[in-house]
């Protein structure tokens, strides 16, 4: 095989249905660390959190036969975590990186567990019903985004849709301004009469509430079953690419599709470039490279939140 | 006379501080009324309590005869109260409407920010008060009398009819300082109450109708201005005399110990802010610099201790040339600093005051034998500094972050004066110290001069650059523009000079 057809052969429109399919899930533990992250907290525990959503939506699904009660499951289990977290790191005011840690080997290990008291073996939970797909009639003419966009998750074009969401909340709110504020220096926030505290608390439990859909559509909309540790590093990917994004909307957003393609063309080169050539663990690698770099100063400053990482008290001067 | 604040037998505790002791306090409508005391006598703490950020631990306040109980800022913001902190409490990546409108937004349909209004009301505000700020600038890159003010739109904003300003002149200029004061007496004129803090007594005669005095938390008067001048004020506040004396004439000077030789060194954007920059800093003397601020000073502090990096030039200790040595090894050649921003640069705040009198000296005798940190010496040298300079704080295991702003000040003055180099570079030493700390940093200053080192102080208040100094060094865009003999100059020349004036009629 000769080099334009192994490239003919890997850059297809199927490459780009696949980034789009193995995006989602990055996108959206990725916008909700950014929330996270813009009201100053750091959650490196969004794996986790994800691990568990992933859980409770194969579970919501089993038990009830609807994969939405699933989806609905895997946000609220996720926003339980986030509680979890929020009340030790924001609360208590533990070190974030550490509780971050803490609640993610915690993650592994309940959502281990729990499949193995559950369904009384490992692994694997059975299989389960999945979301329903979109097709849309008028794409199926247009050429490239027909292709790409029909027969996804029907959750897929709202996902899509959140970097302009989250642009209005954050930059065209009230909300967002005093989101942004408490990511900045909470105590300005303090003598103006808002609660940076009570706004980190909102901002990690929608973060954790997103990182759990995120999970939960790689259990019941990805593939149709829960496996153990199947989130396999897209939380960290996700962690990654808030900081390569800038902790903006806009630039989290393209970070996690630029990942979701690295994934998508490291699953083609598998299938066209024998392993011995170009070992797929580089392309693997890609992401965590590129977060060093931004981290580095390699690239740009990252134009995150001044006071990321730092908890608030209130009497303290 | 209808008193819009009363405070009547104000107490607050922290642990064993008892920080104020039945403060009680009236204050007309329509006036600025100024609190004074030393460092340390409650005065923050007692704004803090009026402003909902402490609660007090017993007493009532009064606000336009009812009494009130205020739980939180908003709480005071409801009653009409706007305070601007000693340490501003803004948000640098945010514009200067976004932060005065902060957490009042104007909004369409109570769901979208109206960012038209939220300009164009801060202008309004901005030109009514004549406060010429800019709302669109982002805070980060404007000057800090700028940041100052957008600290007094956020509380008229939120219509203050009490404003509380807390050493607001402590980090301005001497004309940013003017500038507010015409602020100040516009709005007292617009029927606001100005509640005042400084240690400066010049700008406290300036400005006050009234003037309450605090001593260890106490009131020990409250007085009208056209009763009582500084010396009174002094006398009050310390409890003996004290004045700001002009230092004795130099013993002997020496050859020099600090050779600056056409030092030039580029900013960030390559802009040059040192530009070929030549003086010497002689034993015995006391080398000021004059200057208006940001025309190089903190450039050329940074370079004299290794952090500014160098287009040009060369630095010389005795004849031991440390241009291009790390900040450790240009430390351990004799230069010792008192930095500008003490709180970033001087003290970790969460270290006690023990460790942070002894930071930097880790390795020096006699706090330790290469190894190990001898505690014993730390201690007994913790304790003597905190006697000497009269730090006030429970005792030295307290956290440097716990106490007033003047005495976590002077922590760093007693180290870096204790450390006792060949040459110290004292930039604003006496920023935020009251009268009598004040003195006694000159008079350690000046023992140090008279011992044989070299003093180079930046200050941007004239009167002190003349109260210490043996030669005065003008700085302007960069450059030192003449080195004059102190008593040779009034301060009226040095006053055109730094702003650029000719000097030529001046002897050298
Ligand atoms: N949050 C706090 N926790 C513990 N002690 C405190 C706290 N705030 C103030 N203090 C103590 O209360 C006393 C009064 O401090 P305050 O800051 O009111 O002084 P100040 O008059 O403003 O002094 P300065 O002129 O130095 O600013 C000090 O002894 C200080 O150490
Ligand atoms: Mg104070």
């Amino acid at each position: 095989m000769n080099w334009t057809e192994a490239l003919k052969a890997i850059f297809t429109l199927t490459l780009l249905t696949s980034t789009v399919r193995v995006s989602i899930s990055i996108v959206l533990a990725g916008m909700g660390e950014m929330l996270t992250e813009r009201s100053g907290v750091l959650n490196i525990g969004v794996e986790g959190t994800m691990l568990v959503g992933a859980l409770a939506g194969a579970l919501g699904s089993y038990f009830s036969g609807s994969p939405w009660i699933g989806l609905l499951a895997a946000g609220l289990s996720g926003m339980l975590i986030g509680l979890l977290f929020s009340f030790i790191a924001i609360s208590l005011r533990s070190n974030q990186s550490i509780t971050g840690l803490a609640i993610y080997l915690l993650c592994v290990g309940l959502t281990g567990y729990l499949l193995q008291i559950i369904f009384e073996h490992g692994g694997n939970s059975p299989m389960v019903d999945t979301l329903p797909t979109l097709h849309m009639k008028f794409l199926e003419n247009v050429p490239v985004l027909g292709p790409i966009f029909n027969d996804q998750s029907i959750i897929t074009i709202p996902v899509l849709l959140l970097p302009v969401l989250f642009y209005i909340i954050f930059y065209r709110t009230p909300w967002g301004s005093w989101l942004r504020a408490a990511g900045e220096n909470p105590k300005a926030l303090a003598v103006v009469g808002k609660n940076p505290v009570r706004i980190r608390y909102v901002a990690t439990l929608c973060g954790s509430f997103l990182a759990g859909i995120g999970g939960a559509y790689l259990s019941i909309s990805q593939t149709s079953l829960f496996s153990e540790n199947m989130v396999a590093g897209r939380g960290f990917i996700a962690l990654s690419a808030v900081i390569f994004g800038g902790v903006q909307p806009f630039g989290v957003f393209l970070a996690c599709i630029f990942f979701g393609f690295m994934d998508a063309l490291q699953k083609t080169l598998q299938t066209v470039i024998p392993d011995t050539l170009i070992p797929r663990e580089l392309f693997m690698s890609l992401p965590y490279v590129l977060t060093l770099l931004v981290l580095a100063g390699f690239i740009k400053k990252s134009g995150g939140p001044a006071d990321i990482g730092n908890p608030y008290l209130k009497e303290s001067r | 006379m209808a008193y819009i604040l009363e405070l009547h037998d104000i107490c607050k505790h922290f642990g064993n501080v008892l920080a104020n002791d039945h403060v009680s306090l009236k204050v007309e409508k329509g006036t600025v009324h100024s609190i004074v005391g030393e460092n340390g006598a409650g005065k923050t703490t007692l704004m803090n309590i009026l402003y909902g950020l402490y609660k007090q631990t017993s007493g009532e306040i009064f606000i336009d005869g009812t009494k009130v109980d205020i739980e939180s800022p908003s709480d005071a913001i409801e009653l009409g109260i706007g305070m601007i902190h000693q340490h501003f409490k803004l948000i640098p990546a945010m514009t200067v409407a976004e932060n005065v409108m902060l957490g009042e937004e104007p909004t369409l349909g109570k769901v979208f920010l109206d960012l038209k209004k939220i300009n164009e009301r801060t202008l309004e505000l901005s030109d009514k008060y004549g406060l010429a700020v800019n709302p669109k600038s982002m805070v980060e890159e404007i000057s800090v009398g700028i940041r100052q003010r957008v600290e007094i739109l956020k509380a008229l904003y939120r219509n203050a009819n009490i404003l509380i300003l807390d050493e607001p002149t402590a980090l301005l200029t001497p004309q940013e300082s003017e500038d507010l004061f015409r602020i100040i007496e516009r709005l007292r004129k617009d029927g606001k109450t100005i509640l005042f803090i400084s240690h400066k007594l010049k700008e406290i005669m300036q400005i006050s109708n009234n003037i309450t005095v605090l001593r260890d938390g106490k009131v020990v008067d409250t007085v009208k201005k056209e009763d009582t001048d500084e010396v009174h004020l002094a006398r009050l506040m310390v409890g003996r005399d004290v004045f700001l004396k002009p230092a004795p004439k130099p013993k002997k000077i020496g050859e020099a110990i600090l050779r600056v030789e056409h030092v030039t060194a580029v900013n960030e954007y390559h802009h040059p802010v040192l530009n070929d920059v030549t003086f010497d800093v002689r034993s015995g003397e006391v080398l000021g610099v004059a200057g208006v601020d940001g025309n190089g000073q903190t450039e050329l502090v940074k370079a004299l201790i290794g952090l500014q990096p160098l287009s040009g030039g060369k630095i010389f200790i005795y004849d031991q040339e440390i241009t291009h040595l790390s900040v450790k090894k240009m430390r351990s050649a004799g230069i010792g600093v008192i930095p500008e921003d003490r709180l970033q640069e001087g003290l970790v705040e969460d270290f006690s005051v023990q460790e942070n009198l002894f930071l930097g000296l880790q390795r020096s005798q006699p706090f330790s034998n290469g190894t190990n940190i001898n505690w014993g010496a730390v201690r007994s040298n913790a304790e003597e500094l905190v006697k000497v300079y009269d730090i006030r704080t429970p005792n030295i295991e307290h956290k440097a972050r716990l106490l007033s702003g003047g005495n976590q000040q002077k922590i760093i003055v007693a180290r870096e004066i204790f450390h006792a180099p060949d040459t110290i570079i004292a930039s604003q030493p006496t920023r935020g110290l009251d009268i009598a700390a004040t003195d006694f940093v000159h008079e350690q200053l000046i023992k140090q001069r008279d011992a044989g080192k070299g003093v180079l102080l930046f200050s941007l208040s004239l009167d002190e650059i003349m109260l210490l100094s043996t030669r005065i060094a003008v700085i302007y865009k960069g450059a030192i523009v003449a080195v004059v003999n102190k008593d040779d100059v009034t301060p009226e020349d040095l006053g055109l000079m730094m702003l650029g004036g000719s000097y030529e009629h001046i002897p050298a």
